[in-house]
């Protein structure tokens, strides 16, 4: 077996067949011609790149458009084009004249002090090499073979754009000669979830195309002639991993962060009480919603008892986990014969939520009894749904204080849980600073409807009830700031939380919690490990 | 001279007027006819049009920016900027 070391730059452990891509700078200039000629040597070359750049531009995450916008930009950019033409006009060749301005402004961006503005010196070369490469027509560089099956890539430096160009699915692996883990390709890589060392130096170049090779990435190898022996060893490794780690979705797990590091916690949605249909708790840093309209059977809420034994085993379940239950959230779109109002006019707007406590405090005082006694059993939160005023939220502690000193009193182990409120209702969220509320849960869907008046089941309006209204952003940002002055925790459990356009706003709003439905992890996880806050 | 508008605007973007804001800030004055030129307190014009200048004036938060611009459409173009730099960059 051949080896050879690099750093890990994405972790993973990949095999495929080797496949090289050309990254040299351009050689073989052709002998200097007229000003005339020089100039259409450029216009085309530039047009060329732009060409390409915009057809990768489509398609792609914010933050990878926003990498390729940039060089775009900077192709039609008279600073630096106007420069260009200026050297040639005295005399100079294309190329020459393109890569000393390129050098020129690389060096500009690098002396920067501004870690922002420096980074970008690396798209300044990657979009360099470009034009360079079409300057001179490097048939290598134009020619681009279509990549089957599991392919290691290797090369000697890999720029975002042409990272950008790969086919990915059909990438398995990267392996570089040269770059650094910090490099935009390594923070692209990682968020794709492709295996990548860099820093490999002159070994990769004996490899033969084609060859089948193996990469770790977790201990910055590459190997290749590898013998029987060790490939069965090899491919043991890669299966233990997929299995253990789950390496087949592998972004799925692990802790979501967003480009600059800002750690987001991803808490499911989980209904029901059935833990055959629960998600893989590794994949989550708690459960943000446990709504208890589904224990619900036939229209009878199970009693007190049964109530203490599901949030129990609930608790035990998520272990060390925090457990975010929602008192029964009734009425509304959710009518209950029996327990919500008949014949209300507009239920949406009617008694629903804890507004029905009025109505059935008995239902209510059963559920917070019941939770009080789990709430032993691990790291319970109680949330209430359909807050407008702090009075209501009073009445809701002093209820629940009144149970805990109760169920004391006789003698029963109980706990007075974190008590947080639903934010659904824009007084709610205008005034969030008010109520004496332990956290803050935002729903997206209801604040939505009546923030911007279209009840959230007349579909004919969906274009006006969209999350990323300014309004609604407006008072998701003040709820976000009210937690974050007194240092309470503020998530969001609505539709807008799972839906990964959607989350790059609510980031931007200081959101830095999502609760979100389980079968949307793998994607919001994603969409926030490519967010950053520009 | 005649025809010269004149707006003011302060960058609210935490890490400053770097690539995607800049990015924005240029497409939106090449939709213009008008010349479109931007400054900070004691810095020297630049042109708007042009996202690599933009990114050299370092304009961090909180930097307030002076945009003039001058032609047909300047109005609506020094309107429409200051509108984008004060949105904090997002579209509307």
């Amino acid at each position: 077996m051949m080896q050879v070391r690099g750093i890990s730059a994405s972790p993973g452990i990949a095999r495929g067949r080797v496949c090289f891509l050309h990254t040299a700078p351009p050689v073989g200039e052709r002998p200097t011609c007229s000003v005339d000629e020089e100039m259409a040597r450029l216009t085309e070359a530039i047009g060329l790149a732009h060409q390409e750049l915009s057809f990768l531009a489509d398609g792609l995450a914010d933050i990878e458009a926003g990498i390729i916008e940039f060089q775009m930009e900077l192709l039609e950019d008279e600073s630096v084009t106007g420069a260009v033409r200026r050297a040639i006009e005295n005399g100079q060749s294309a190329l020459q004249a393109w890569q000393a301005v390129m050098a020129r402004e690389m060096e500009d961006y690098r002396s920067e002090a501004n870690a922002y503005i420096s980074a970008r010196a690396d798209d300044l070369h990657d979009l360099g090499e470009r034009v360079a490469h079409h300057l001179v027509a490097d048939p290598k560089w134009v020619k681009k073979e279509p990549l089957r099956g599991e392919r290691l890539v290797l090369a000697d430096i890999l720029s975002p754009s042409r990272f950008l160009e790969l086919d990915l699915a059909q990438v398995s692996g990267i392996a570089t000669a040269g770059g650094s883990p910090t490099s935009h390709v390594s923070i692209l890589a990682k968020a794709r979830g492709i295996p990548m060392i860099v820093g490999c130096g002159e070994g990769l170049a004996k490899v033969a195309d084609g060859a089948e090779a193996f990469l770790d990435a977790e201990i910055g190898l590459f190997c290749y002639a590898v013998d029987a022996v060790e490939r069965k060893a090899l491919l043991a490794k890669i299966a233990a991993r997929a299995i253990s780690d789950g390496l087949a979705e592998s972004r799925r797990a692990g802790s979501a962060a967003t480009m600059t590091g800002e750690r987001v916690l991803i808490l499911a949605n989980l209904d029901g009480h059935d833990a055959t249909g629960w998600p893989d708790l590794r994949d989550f840093d708690g459960i943000g919603l446990f709504r208890t309209e589904f224990l619900l059977t036939a229209g009878t809420f199970p009693g007190e008892d049964e109530q203490y034994r599901i949030y129990r085993s609930l608790l035990e379940w998520a272990g060390d986990r925090p457990v975010t239950v929602r008192l029964l959230d009734a009425g509304g779109d959710k009518p209950i014969a029996g327990m919500t109002a008949a014949g209300e006019h507009n239920p949406f707007l009617g008694l629903r939520g804890f507004r029905l406590f009025a109505l059935h405090p008995e239902i209510f005082r059963g559920q917070m009894r019941a939770l009080a006694r789990a709430a032993t059993a691990g790291r319970l939160k109680v949330m209430v749904p359909m807050i407008t005023i702090p009075a209501e939220m009073q009445a809701f502690r002093a209820e629940m204080v009144a149970i805990v000193e109760s169920l004391t009193q006789d003698g029963t182990t109980c706990r007075l849980p974190e008590l947080g409120m639903m934010v659904e209702v824009p007084s709610a969220a205008l005034m969030a600073g008010e109520f004496e509320t332990d956290f803050y849960s935002i729903g997206t869907n209801d604040l939505i409807q009546f923030t911007l008046a279209v009840a959230r089941d007349e579909h004919r309006l969906a274009h006006l009830a969209r999350g990323d209204n300014a309004a609604v952003l407006g008072l998701i940002k003040q709820v976000a700031d009210a937690g974050g002055l007194r240092n309470r925790e503020v998530s969001v459990c609505g539709d807008m939380a799972s839906d990964p356009q959607m989350v790059p706003h609510l980031l931007r709003a200081g959101i830095r919690s999502l609760s979100i439905t389980p079968a949307a992890v793998a994607a919001v996880k994603h969409s926030i490990r490519l967010w950053s806050e520009n | 001279m005649s025809g010269m508008i004149i707006g003011t605007a302060m960058i609210r973007n935490p890490t400053g007027l770097h690539a995607r804001p800049a990015v924005k800030l240029a497409k939106l004055a090449k939709t213009f006819d008008a010349s479109v030129e931007v400054s900070t307190s004691n810095g020297a014009w630049v042109n708007a049009k042009s996202t690599n200048s933009l990114m050299k004036m370092k304009a961090t938060f909180g930097t307030p920016l002076t945009i003039r611009a001058e032609g047909l459409d300047a109005q609506t173009a020094v309107h429409e900027l200051v509108k984008l730099i004060t949105q904090d960059f997002e579209a509307p």
